[in-house]
C-alpha cells in the first residue's frame, strides 16, 4: 500500500514501535488485516478512523490486552508477542480513564512504581514530578470521584507516563470530554509530549483532533491502513476517495482520465463534467480514478463580473447557482448546483474573503473556481 | 393529579395492611417475650426474666453454640467459595455454562424436604459421612454457597472492569491486580453475602433436622422439638433472638452500600 | 507455500495454547462449585433415583431387588392425588402472592420516595427471619387458643373460637405468609428498572393509566413475576412444614408424604420415589419458567 514510511534510512534503534504483517480476527470480521508499520522515536502518531476500522483493537493489540492471530510486534526492537500486558514496556491511557476508585490521586499514579518495587522516597519524588507536570497540585489526596472529567484524564496519563514507557498508547483519550475541554486537553497533550519525548500512539475518529495533535497519522478502514502521512499531506493530498471524503474533501469527482492535450489530461467525470487535470510524476494516468477540491479553496464570483486577472488557463471555471447557504458565523458553507452537470459544490466562504463583494443567497448566479494545483488525485 | 392521589392513598392501605399482615405474629411473639405470662401468649406485665433464664439453660447454650459454629465455618467458606465461583462465571465463556448457572441454582429454589432427604440419603448409604457438625456444616454450604455466587455475580455485573485492564497494563500480575485492584472493589459485595449468609444458615430448620441425626440439636431443631408444648416464653425469646440478629445483619449491609456508594458516587454501585 | 503452512500450523499452536488456558482457568475458578453442585445436589439425586426402583422390606428396608412397584403406587395409589393437591396449592399461592404482591411493590416504586429503604427492609426481615419461628408465630396467632381468638371473645365477639388451624384455609393463609416476600422482591426489582420515560410515551400517546398499566407496566415487569414464581412456587411444592404445624396429620402435601415416608415409616424406597417424583416435576416446571425467561430477571433481582 502506498505512503508506508518514506524515510528508510532511520536506523533501528530510531523505530521504537514496529508492527509486522498483524491480523487479527473476530467472528465475523476482520478487525486488523496486515497491517505493518514502524512508529519511529519522540513522535506523536495518530490512528485515525471510523468507528469499526480497527483502530483500537490494534492499539489493544499493542498493549498486549488482545492478542494477534498472526503477526509481530515488536516495542523498543524487543518481539513481544507473547510478553502478557504487565511485562510490555508500554502504558495506556484508556478512554473511561479507569482510575482506581478506592486509592488517591496520589496512589493511582504510583500504581505501577509501586508494582516495580521503587523504594517509597522515590516514588514520591518521581510522583510529585508527574504531578506537576500535568498541572494538578495539591489534588494528590483527592479520590477520583471528587475530580472533573479533564482532571481525571490527567490523573491518567501521569499515572501512564510515571513509568517512562517507550510508547505510551491513549485510546480515543478525549473523547468523553466536551469541545472545550478537549480543545484545551490537546494543547495540553502536546506540551507535555514536548516536555517528556515519549512516543505517544493516539487512536481517535477526530480529524481535527488527529491533524492538531499528530506528527504522523494513518488513516484505516475496515482494518486496513488506507494512507500514512503528516497532517498536511494526508489532509492536502489525500489518495483515495475514503480518505478525502473522510478529510473533509467534499468535493470528489469520480471518473477517468480520457485524453491529454498541452501537457494536461483530460479527465471526464461521471457526473459529466469535464476538466484538464495537471499531469503527475508518481500517478500513471490510467490509474487516476477521480480528484478532489478542498471547499475552502474554490472562489465564487458572482456571474458576469470580470475575470479576476490571476485566472489562468489551467484553472477551472463553472458556472452555477448557488442552492443553499449555511452561516456558520466565521465562514458560510454553502451548495452551489453546477450547470449541466449533476453535482454540488460544497464551497466555504471566510468573513474575511477580499474577492469582489457579492450577495451571497439562494438562486443567485455564480462562477465556481479554482486553480489546477488545488485539484488532488484520487487512486481509489 | 386528584386520581393518583386517590390511587396512591388506596395502595398505601394495601400495602400498610400487608406489612401487618407480615410482621404482627413476629410483633407479637417479640412483645411476648417481655411478658409475665407463663404460657408466653398474653400480656402480663413486663419482664426479662425469660432472657435470664434463656442463659442458664444448658440445652439451649448448647444448641446455641453449635448454630453459631455452623454458621460461621458455612459463611467463610460460602462466601470464599461463592466469589471464586462468581470470578469464574463472568470472566469465563464456555460450554455448558447456561446448565451450569441453573444447577447452581437448583440447591436455594427445590424444597428443602426435597434436598434435606436427598443428602440424608446419600450421607448414610453412600458417602458414610458422620452425622453431626461434618453433615450439617456440608449441607449448609450446599445451600449457601449458590447465594454467595448470585449475590456477589451481581454486584460483580455492575462493575467497570477497564480497571483490571488499568492494572495489569500498569504492571500488575494478575494476582496482584486482584489484590490490589478487584478485591478491595469487591469487598462490600463480599461482606453483604456474608450478612446475607448468616441468617440463612442460623435459622435454617428443615434440612438441617434431616441430617443432624441424633443429638445434634441446633437452635432452629430445639425449637421445634419444644412446639409440641405449644407456645413457650423459652420459644419467644429465641425466636427474638432470631428476628433482631437478622435485622442486624441486613443493617450492616445497608450501611456498608451507603458507605460504598459513597465513596464511588460516579459509578453508582446500588 | 511453506509459509502458508507454517502460519496455520502457528495459529493452530496458538488456538490450542488458548483452549489449555481456558481449561485451567475453568477448574481453578469453578471447580469447588461443580465438585459441590455434582457431588452434593446431583449425586444424591441420583441415588434416590436408583433407591427409588428398590424394593422394600417389611419393616421398610431395602432389599435390593428392582422393581417398578414404587413408581405405580404414586400413579396409581392415593398419593398421585397428594402431588397434585400439592402442585394446586402450590399455584394457588402463587397467584395469591402476586395479587397482593405487585400492589405493595408498585406503591414502593412510584410512591415509596424516601421511605423506600425502609419499606424493603421491612419486606426483607420477614423472608430472612427464621422460617420456623414465624410460623410459629402465625400459630400462636390463629390457633384456638391464640391471640385473634382470646381477643374476639374476651371482646364478645364471639363465645367460641373460631376453628382456623387444620384447615386448608390455613394451610394457604400459612403459605402465603410464608412466602409472599419472595414474590414482592423481585416484582419491585422488576418495577424498579423501568424507564419511566417508557410510561410518558404511553401517556403521550394516549393510554389512560389503566391501560397503561396493562399494556406497558405488567408485560415489562413479566421478568419480575417469573422470578418471583421460581422462588414461590418451587419450594411451595415440596412443603413439609407449613402442612405440619398448620394443617395436621389431615392436609397433607407432597413433603409431608416424603417426611413421613423417611422418618416416621423409614421407608427409604418409597420415600425416594416420591421424592425423585417431586424433583422431576420441579425441575420440569424449573425448565419451563425459565423458558419464559425467568432467569436473568431472577440474577438481577439479587
Amino acid at each position: 500500500m502506498s505512503g508506508l514510511n518514506a524515510d528508510s534510512n532511520a536506523n533501528q534503534s530510531d523505530i521504537c514501535l514496529e508492527l509486522k504483517d498483524v491480523v487479527k480476527q473476530f467472528p465475523g470480521v476482520t478487525a486488523v488485516d496486515h497491517i505493518s508499520l514502524e512508529i519511529e522515536e519522540g513522535e506523536i502518531f495518530s490512528f485515525l478512523g471510523p468507528s469499526g476500522c480497527g483502530k483500537s483493537t490494534l492499539l489493544r493489540i499493542v498493549a498486549g490486552l488482545e492478542n494477534q492471530d498472526q503477526g509481530d510486534v515488536l516495542i523498543g526492537g524487543k518481539l513481544v508477542n507473547d510478553l502478557p500486558p504487565y511485562k510490555r514496556d508500554c502504558s495506556t491511557v484508556f478512554q473511561s480513564h479507569a482510575l482506581f476508585p478506592h486509592m488517591t490521586v496520589f496512589d493511582n499514579i504510583g500504581f505501577g512504581l509501586v508494582e516495580r518495587k521503587i523504594p517509597k522516597p522515590e516514588i514520591k519524588q518521581r510522583v510529585q514530578n508527574k504531578i506537576n507536570l500535568v498541572n494538578l497540585g495539591g489534588m494528590e489526596d483527592r479520590f477520583p470521584h471528587q475530580l472533573s472529567g479533564g482532571q481525571m484524564q490527567r490523573v491518567a496519563l501521569a499515572r501512564s507516563l510515571v513509568l517512562e514507557p517507550t510508547v505510551l498508547l491513549l485510546d480515543e483519550p478525549l473523547a468523553a470530554l466536551d469541545r472545550k475541554l478537549r480543545k484545551e486537553m490537546q494543547v495540553e497533550l502536546k506540551r507535555i509530549q514536548r516536555e517528556v519525548g515519549t512516543t505517544f500512539l493516539n487512536v481517535t475518529h477526530d480529524q481535527k483532533e488527529a491533524l492538531s495533535l499528530s506528527d504522523r497519522i494513518a488513516v484505516m478502514k475496515k482494518g486496513k491502513l488506507l494512507q500514512i502521512g503528516t497532517p498536511d499531506e494526508i489532509y492536502e493530498t489525500p489518495h483515495t476517495r475514503f480518505v478525502a471524503s473522510f478529510m473533509g474533501a467534499s468535493n470528489i469527482f469520480s471518473g477517468r482520465v480520457v485524453g491529454a492535450r498541452d501537457g494536461m489530461l483530460t479527465f471526464k467525470s461521471d457526473v459529466g463534467l469535464q476538466v484538464a487535470l495537471p499531469e503527475s510524476n508518481d500517478i500513471p494516468a490510467d490509474q487516476i480514478t477521480g480528484f478532489s477540491v478542498h471547499p475552502e479553496l474554490i472562489d465564487l464570483s458572482p456571474e458576469g463580473a470580470d475575470t479576476p486577472a490571476a485566472c489562468s488557463a489551467t484553472d477551472v471555471s463553472l458556472p452555477g447557482t448557488i442552492k443553499e447557504v449555511f452561516y456558520l458565523g466565521d465562514f458560510s458553507e454553502m451548495s452551489v448546483k453546477i450547470d449541466d452537470a449533476d453535482i454540488n459544490l460544497t464551497v466555504y466562504m471566510t468573513r474575511g474573503w477580499s474577492g469582489p463583494k457579492m450577495k451571497m443567497a439562494e438562486g443567485q448566479r455564480v462562477v465556481a473556481l479554482w486553480s489546477a494545483a488545488s485539484m488532488n488525485l484520487l487512486v481509489d | 393529579m386528584k386520581k393518583k392521589r386517590i390511587a396512591s392513598k388506596i395502595l398505601w392501605v394495601l400495602s400498610i395492611l400487608t406489612l401487618i399482615f407480615l410482621w404482627s405474629p413476629m410483633i407479637l411473639v417479640i412483645v411476648y417475650s417481655f411478658s409475665n405470662n407463663k404460657y408466653g401468649s398474653s400480656w402480663e406485665g413486663f419482664t426479662l426474666k425469660w432472657y435470664a433464664k434463656l442463659i442458664s439453660n444448658d440445652q439451649v447454650r448448647d444448641a446455641l453454640m453449635r448454630s453459631l459454629i455452623v454458621a460461621g465455618v458455612t459463611v467463610v467458606v460460602s462466601t470464599l467459595i461463592g466469589t471464586i465461583t462468581a470470578y469464574g462465571l463472568y470472566k469465563l465463556d464456555f460450554k455448558g455454562k447456561q446448565f451450569l448457572r441453573t444447577s447452581i441454582l437448583l440447591p436455594i429454589v427445590f424444597p428443602s424436604v426435597v434436598t434435606g432427604s436427598a443428602l440424608l440419603v446419600f450421607f448414610t448409604r453412600l458417602v458414610h459421612i458422620p452425622l453431626g457438625y461434618p453433615s450439617i456444616i456440608i449441607a449448609h454450604i450446599v445451600f449457601c454457597s449458590p447465594l454467595a455466587v448470585f449475590i456477589i455475580l451481581g454486584r460483580m455485573q455492575r462493575f467497570d472492569w477497564s480497571w483490571e485492564e488499568a492494572a495489569l497494563d500498569l504492571g500488575a500480575t494478575p494476582a496482584r491486580t486482584f489484590l490490589r485492584v478487584t478485591g478491595p472493589q469487591l469487598l462490600p459485595a463480599i461482606m453483604a453475602s456474608a450478612m446475607l449468609i448468616f441468617p440463612w444458615s442460623f435459622d435454617d430448620f428443615v434440612i438441617t433436622y434431616f441430617v443432624a441425626g441424633v443429638g445434634s440439636t441446633t437452635l432452629p431443631i430445639y425449637v421445634f422439638s419444644q412446639l409440641r408444648f405449644g407456645s413457650t416464653p423459652v420459644i419467644n425469646t429465641i425466636g427474638t433472638l432470631f428476628v433482631t440478629t437478622t435485622m442486624l445483619g441486613l443493617f450492616l449491609v445497608h450501611l456498608i452500600q451507603r458507605m460504598h456508594t459513597g465513596n464511588h458516587t460516579r459509578k453508582g454501585t446500588n | 507455500m511453506q509459509a502458508l503452512d507454517d502460519a496455520a500450523a502457528s495459529r493452530a499452536q496458538a488456538t490450542k495454547r488458548e483452549k489449555r488456558k481456558l481449561a485451567l482457568e475453568i477448574s481453578a475458578y469453578l471447580s469447588p462449585i461443580i465438585i459441590i453442585v455434582g457431588v452434593f445436589v446431583f449425586a444424591p439425586l441420583a441415588i434416590i433415583l436408583f433407591f427409588s426402583f428398590l424394593k422394600s422390606g417389611p419393616y421398610g428396608q431395602i432389599v435390593y431387588q428392582f422393581t417398578l412397584e414404587n413408581i405405580v403406587a404414586i400413579w396409581g395409589g392415593g398419593y398421585g392425588k397428594v402431588f397434585l393437591k400439592s402442585v394446586y396449592l402450590a399455584f394457588q399461592t402463587n397467584l395469591l402472592c402476586i395479587l397482593f404482591g405487585y400492589p405493595i411493590a408498585y406503591y414502593i416504586t412510584r410512591f415509596g420516595g424516601k421511605w423506600k429503604t425502609l419499606w424493603i427492609f421491612l419486606i426483607i426481615v420477614p423472608s430472612w427471619s427464621s422460617y420456623l419461628i414465624r410460623l410459629y408465630a402465625l400459630k400462636t396467632l390463629v390457633g384456638t387458643k391464640g391471640t385473634i381468638n382470646t381477643f374476639l371473645m374476651d371482646i364478645g365477639l364471639i363465645s367460641d373460637p373460631i376453628q382456623i388451624l387444620y384447615t386448608n384455609f390455613a394451610v394457604t393463609m400459612a403459605l402465603v405468609f410464608a412466602w409472599l416476600p419472595f414474590m414482592i422482591l423481585p416484582i419491585y426489582a422488576a418495577l424498579e428498572g423501568l424507564d419511566p420515560s417508557v410510561l410518558e410515551a404511553a401517556a403521550d400517546l394516549g393510554a389512560t393509566p389503566f391501560r397503561r398499566f396493562f399494556r406497558v407496566t405488567l408485560p415489562l415487569t413479566r421478568g419480575g413475576l417469573l422470578a418471583g414464581s421460581i422462588l414461590v412456587f418451587i419450594p411451595t411444592v415440596g412443603e413439609w412444614l407449613v402442612p405440619h404445624i398448620f394443617g395436621g396429620s389431615k392436609i397433607m402435601m407432597a413433603g409431608s408424604l416424603v417426611a413421613h415416608k423417611f422418618t416416621a415409616v423409614g421407608n427409604i424406597p418409597q420415600g425416594s420415589s416420591l421424592a425423585i417424583m417431586l424433583a422431576a416435576t420441579l425441575v420440569l416446571i424449573l425448565y419451563l419458567i425459565i423458558k419464559w425467561g425467568g432467569r436473568e430477571a431472577l440474577e438481577k433481582a439479587l
